[in-house]
């Protein structure tokens, strides 16, 4: 009977074991939310429209596109109902860097021809409980070049997802990573008055 | 052999209540990322001398709404400036389907002008599909700058 109970447990864990966590770390980060701004409007949305020509002052000109990400600390190992962990600083964790990278539904997914070229970034942001930052979606260099540059006179429109991958590291030093995504579409939208 | 009977049915129960549980996976990403008809226009090279011999190779490449490339699309080619027709230079054709691969080339022959300022001229080629109500037709324009063979100081 033991042997049974003990195959039964290695059945039932293997099936419905995973955790799919980011890192080895004691604490994961949560992507409450990724907004996204127009260099030529300034207001955060959920979705990009991604203007990749903007006239001011009768001079065309471009703007880089701004995100912001909020993110939440969570702990692999929560506690008991009765007495919930709390994060210590220990398991803060600090992110340093970001990969965006744009994908279409389509397949085509040709840096500098079918999609604009992906990028790192950086900024520094330690999250202890909740935070947010501001990081670059869209470089201004990515509509000076193609695909973006020829959509300026044309009707045609790109879609991506973009995805954006964070990296970072609790206070031990392990490493973290979270992604999330958001759709961005650039064309000559209409400019703002 | 009753035991081994009990552990094989008590592992399959196990195994079947567990997968009940099955992981969750996000469906393949599907759809257009441009226009349904997809048109990449290329000119190889972008850059001409006014000389009336100087040729580029215009490529338009078509792919359907899954990215799969589009054979036998009728296209109109035009020479264009500032989205109106004009004659500056000339195409070796003006009605092109596309072969297999979803691709029709064109070849573009630059104006013979000598002499003059180089005033940054350019001159568009513009591919349009052929369909059946022109309001939904979409121009894909590539754009070739043409240069003055000797460049007046």
């Amino acid at each position: 009977m033991k042997t049974l109970a003990f195959l039964v447990g290695i059945a039932a864990s293997s099936a419905c074991g995973t955790v799919a966590r980011q890192g080895t770390g004691s604490s994961f980060l949560i992507v409450d939310s990724i907004e996204a701004a127009s260099g030529a409007r300034g207001e955060f949305t959920s979705t990009l429209q991604s203007d990749v020509v903007t006239i001011v002052d009768a001079s065309p000109s471009l703007f880089q596109d701004s995100g912001r990400v909020t993110f939440s600390l969570g702990l692999r190992d929560g506690g008991a109902s009765s007495a919930v962990s709390a994060p210590s600083a220990a398991n803060a964790i600090t992110i340093d860097r970001y990969r965006v990278r744009y994908v279409r539904a389509d397949g085509r997914n040709v840096a500098g021809v079918d999609v604009p070229y992906g990028f790192d970034g950086a900024f520094t942001l330690t999250v202890a409980e909740r935070a947010s930052a501001g990081f670059v979606l869209v470089r201004a260099q990515a509509k000076a070049e193609a695909p973006l540059a020829a959509l300026g006179g044309s009707a045609v429109f790109i879609s991506t997802i973009a995805e954006i991958t964070f990296f970072g590291h609790d206070q031990t030093g392990r490493a973290v990573s979270v992604t999330g995504r958001i759709d961005v579409h650039f064309g000559n939208w209409a400019d703002p008055k | 052999m009753r035991t081994r009977t009990a552990i094989a049915a008590a592992l399959c129960a196990a195994l079947g209540t567990s997968c009940s549980l099955q992981e969750q996976h996000a469906p393949a990403l599907v759809g257009p990322s441009e226009l349904s008809i997809s048109i990449s226009v290329a000119a190889t090279p972008d850059v001409l001398p006014t000389d009336g011999a100087s040729r580029a190779v215009v490529t338009a490449a078509a792919r359907d709404a899954y990215g799969i490339p589009l054979s036998n699309l009728s296209l109109r080619a035009a020479i264009l400036e500032d989205g109106v027709a004009v004659d500056l230079g000339a195409l070796s054709a003006h009605s092109l389907v596309t072969d297999s691969s979803g691709r029709a080339t064109v070849m573009y022959t630059a104006p013979a002008i000598h002499g003059q300022q180089d005033t940054g001229t350019t001159v568009d080629i513009g591919i349009t599909p052929v369909g059946t109500n022109y309001v939904n037709a979409v121009v894909r324009v590539t754009t070739i700058r043409l240069v003055p063979v000797v460049p007046v100081r």
